[in-house]
């Protein structure tokens, strides 16, 4: 972490509005875009990035100082999605993107790729989903997204390995894929 | 090199994010020549190039929530009740148990009450008694001191007088044993002390008064609930 960063984190601690807005902005791209990713809902990840932020600023004072914000962050954020996939799956009105892949009556979306990764994303296990979203989207290392989801490397690796496969076999099967 | 050993080895150069190298020019060489004869691992070198410069080239892109609400949030004070917050469950249920249990506790001898007013003031019990004694069920505090035969005794005779309200006084008279005239047997010194011994003619007479009476509500005013009292026989009036 460099120094700048650290100063930064010092002054949020201290109660320095403007260093916690810069904190904000500094992160607000990755933590919205790990919560769209793992939703699929851009006003729900906008509410969890607000929320996984205002969580991660009163904690503060409990981060490692001698390891990286960002995926103390994201964990923050995976948790907090987590907490709300579950919630949708108490109503079945939510998760429309995991009904829309099981119902194979739906015609293929006409090899659009990035919304057939949506949909592919929303019907993957959600361990394996932020695993594999940490690892090539948010570009954390395996020792990273293991301490970040508090599992062994073998294990993340293990989920990044099966989600990417699930991924893959999807896109072959929904005929998105070039085929050689 | 077989199917297995070429996935194992694309897992590896996707876990070193080397995916500019899912070219099929651009693979090992090993690789290469394995994926001209293989269909299936070419598709899936395809299906990999996609999805990964998919993931790239879809960035979710920004947020629209401002940085200024997350400041109001942080700093503003927690909740009163946040800290207790998840005691709440538990202080509920500890009322319900103190409110259940306060029910039981004074509900319970509303109905023993109940249950001891239809209780018929006397009756004989001559259960677990020794011979000589009888035993009958009372009111202790009963009310109703006209219930306490008044007793004369002189020479040879014995006089009990039962005063009930509303109605004439009761009388009752024996000649006394030899026995009782060398020494007074207990029940008449109670008697005297008004601690209403009564003989075994006398209960079935107070029975047999108590059952016109309202007996009900002479318990009603008992407040320490019927017990045993112990009555000695009179042997003058058997």
């Amino acid at each position: 972490l460099g120094n700048e960063e650290l100063q930064l984190i010092d002054r949020c601690l201290a109660g320095e509005q403007a260093a916690m807005t810069e904190f904000v902005e500094r992160f607000r791209t990755p933590v919205f875009g790990l919560a769209y990713r793992m939703l699929g809902h851009r006003h729900d990840a906008e509410d969890v990035s607000q929320e996984s932020f205002v969580r991660a600023l009163r904690s503060l004072h409990q981060w490692d100082r001698s390891r990286a914000m960002l995926p103390w962050l994201l964990a923050i954020v995976g948790n907090r999605c987590r907490t709300l996939l579950a919630s949708r799956r108490k109503r079945p009105t939510a998760g429309l993107a995991a009904d829309q892949l099981a119902d194979s009556r739906i015609e293929p979306q006409t090899q659009n790729l990035a919304e057939e990764v949506s949909l592919g994303l929303a019907g993957l296990r959600v361990e394996y989903r932020q695993a594999f979203l940490l690892f090539h989207e948010q570009q954390l290392s395996y020792q990273e997204i293991a301490e970040s989801m508090g599992k062994p490397v073998g294990t993340i690796k293990t989920w990044v390995h099966r989600g990417r496969r699930e991924l893959v076999e999807r896109l072959k099967a929904r005929g998105v894929v070039e085929v050689s | 090199m077989n199917c297995g050993e070429f996935e194992r080895r694309l897992q590896h150069l996707l876990d070193e994010r080397k995916q500019k190298l899912l070219r099929e020019d651009d693979l090992p060489a090993p690789m290469q020549i394995h994926l001209k004869d293989c269909g299936e691992c070419a598709n899936l070198v395809s299906g990999y190039r996609a999805l990964l410069a998919t993931l790239s080239a879809s960035h979710p892109g920004t947020s629209a929530f401002r940085a200024a609400n997350v400041i109001e949030l942080t700093t503003a004070a927690p909740h009163r009740l946040g800290r207790f917050r998840s005691l709440a469950p538990l202080a509920t249920a500890a009322v319900l148990l103190i409110a259940t249990f306060m029910v039981y506790q004074y509900g319970a001898p509303a109905t023993v009450k109940q249950a001891r007013i239809e209780q018929p003031i006397f009756v004989p019990s001559y259960a677990n008694s020794p011979p000589q004694e009888h035993a009958l069920t009372t009111v202790a505090s009963s009310s109703r001191p006209t219930l306490y035969p008044s007793m004369e005794i002189n020479e040879r005779s014995l006089g009990l007088m039962l005063n009930l309200a509303g109605l004439s006084p009761v009388t009752f008279s024996a000649e006394l044993l030899d026995s009782h005239l060398i020494e007074r047997p207990a029940w008449m010194v109670q008697v005297s002390d008004g601690l209403k011994p009564v003989t075994e003619r006398m209960t079935g007479t107070l029975n047999a008064l108590l059952q016109a009476l309202p007996g009900a509500d002479a318990a009603k005013e008992g407040s320490q609930g019927a017990r045993y009292n112990r009555y000695y026989p009179c042997d003058p009036l058997a």
